[in-house]
């Protein structure tokens, strides 16, 4: 299967680089994965993280829907996985199949996925709403790492930017 | 294998290093900050989530801009060095030996780095133990590392290292280890976990109090 010819807006203007991964989300019998670089911790204790999701996207109708997500950090040698589902909407294209990506539902019907370098189950706390996305923040109540991969290091915007040859972004504004 | 993660830190969401920047009355104030991304696309915004117990944060409520540097991997000395700072010295770039120049604003920026922004806060709140900031990328300055990788969370891993943990993590090593551990030691819940390595932040946490619902 060969990977999309358009690369996201996420990885052609983002100004920050960090790291990778992969955002689930479950509600109504429907399931969706997309790809995300808008994240980081939030809190120590409570043990919190957000993420910043753009309305009108079938994870955020979901998210918003249950309540829960599931985040996955991705790790050098899943790059497929990060553009395969970074592009195209959920709403047509079932992911988990067309990408292969294998996971189980927690009992909250959160899908965490089995070979990501972790993943984590996020309770949302508090959302807020910006100017072209939502923050959701989130709380861990359960997380993972695979140990098969847990050696890598987890895939940075950066290194995403080389694998598809797009040039960095460091103009100056 | 999939083994329970029993801290923060094990989740691998804090990824690169930057230094925070802000004015302050007798220097300039620098924070190490693992905790950034961006939350917007256009305009494009930034969040960062400092520790209040730091002057950092008194410093940027009052200014409403802060400074973001992107650390480049060459710089491990300066981000380690970062770590033993004593949290009230009055100017800590001073104290690191690092070059700054200032906005017009007066937001002190990092010379030595992969890029350099400039934040105008939109919108701050506590979250947890930690406190939120949204801001606006108001100026952009690419500096002289801009071409390195950027500076891991934690460091770059020596080759010798990774090398032997790539060999217990795939021979089944690793998930042995893990399996007769928790058999004798059930493992804590990432609350637990994590409330061990922060135990000041336990007793004063704030609530969560997000600017809108």
């Amino acid at each position: 299967m060969g990977l999309p010819t358009i690369v996201s807006p996420y990885l052609a203007t983002a100004v920050l680089d960090g790291g990778v991964g992969l955002l689930t989300s479950a509600a109504r019998g429907r399931i969706n994965v997309m790809t995300a670089s808008f994240f980081a911790e939030s809190s120590h204790l409570p043990v919190l993280l957000r993420v910043a999701v753009a309305p009108g996207t079938l994870t955020h109708e979901l998210v918003s829907e249950s309540g829960w997500f599931g985040l996955s950090v991705l790790c050098k040698g899943q790059e497929e996985w990060a553009l395969g589902c970074g592009s195209g909407s959920g709403r047509e294209i079932p992911k988990f199949d067309r990408w292969g990506i294998d996971y189980d539902l927690t009992s909250n019907g959160v899908p965490l996925l089995r070979d990501a370098l972790t993943t984590s189950e996020c309770r949302v706390v508090a959302r807020v709403p910006l100017k072209d996305h939502t923050l959701f923040v989130g709380e861990i109540v359960a997380s993972f790492t695979q140990t098969r991969r847990s050696f890598r290091d987890p895939l940075l915007v950066s290194e995403l930017r080389t694998y598809v040859g797009a040039p960095m972004m460091t103009a100056p504004c | 294998m999939l083994i329970p993660n029993t801290t923060i830190w094990h989740t691998r969401v804090q990824n690169v290093d930057s230094l925070l920047t802000a004015a302050g009355p007798q220097g300039t104030e620098v924070y190490r900050l693992a905790t950034v991304c961006q939350v917007g696309l256009e305009p494009p915004l930034v969040s960062i989530s400092p520790n209040p117990e730091y002057p950092i944060c008194s410093l940027i409520d009052k200014a409403g801009y802060f400074g973001l540097n992107l650390m480049a991997e060459s710089q491990t000395a300066i981000v380690q060095r970062c770590y033993g700072m004593p949290r009230h010295h009055p100017d800590k770039a001073a104290l690191l030996g690092l070059r700054v120049e200032h906005t017009d604003r007066g937001t002190p920026l990092l010379l030595e780095c992969v890029q350099s922004l400039e934040v105008r806060v939109e919108q701050a709140w506590n979250s947890g133990d930690h406190r939120t900031y949204i801001g606006e990328v108001v100026v952009r300055q690419p500096r002289g590392l801009a071409q390195e990788r950027s500076h891991r969370f934690g460091g770059r891993t020596p080759a010798a290292r990774r090398l032997l943990k790539r060999i217990v993590c795939q021979s089944g090593a690793y998930d042995l280890l893990f399996r007769i551990r928790h058999r004798h030691r059930p493992p804590l819940t990432i609350e637990q976990g994590t409330r061990q390595h922060v135990p000041s932040a336990a007793s004063e946490a704030s609530p969560h109090s997000p600017p809108s619902q």
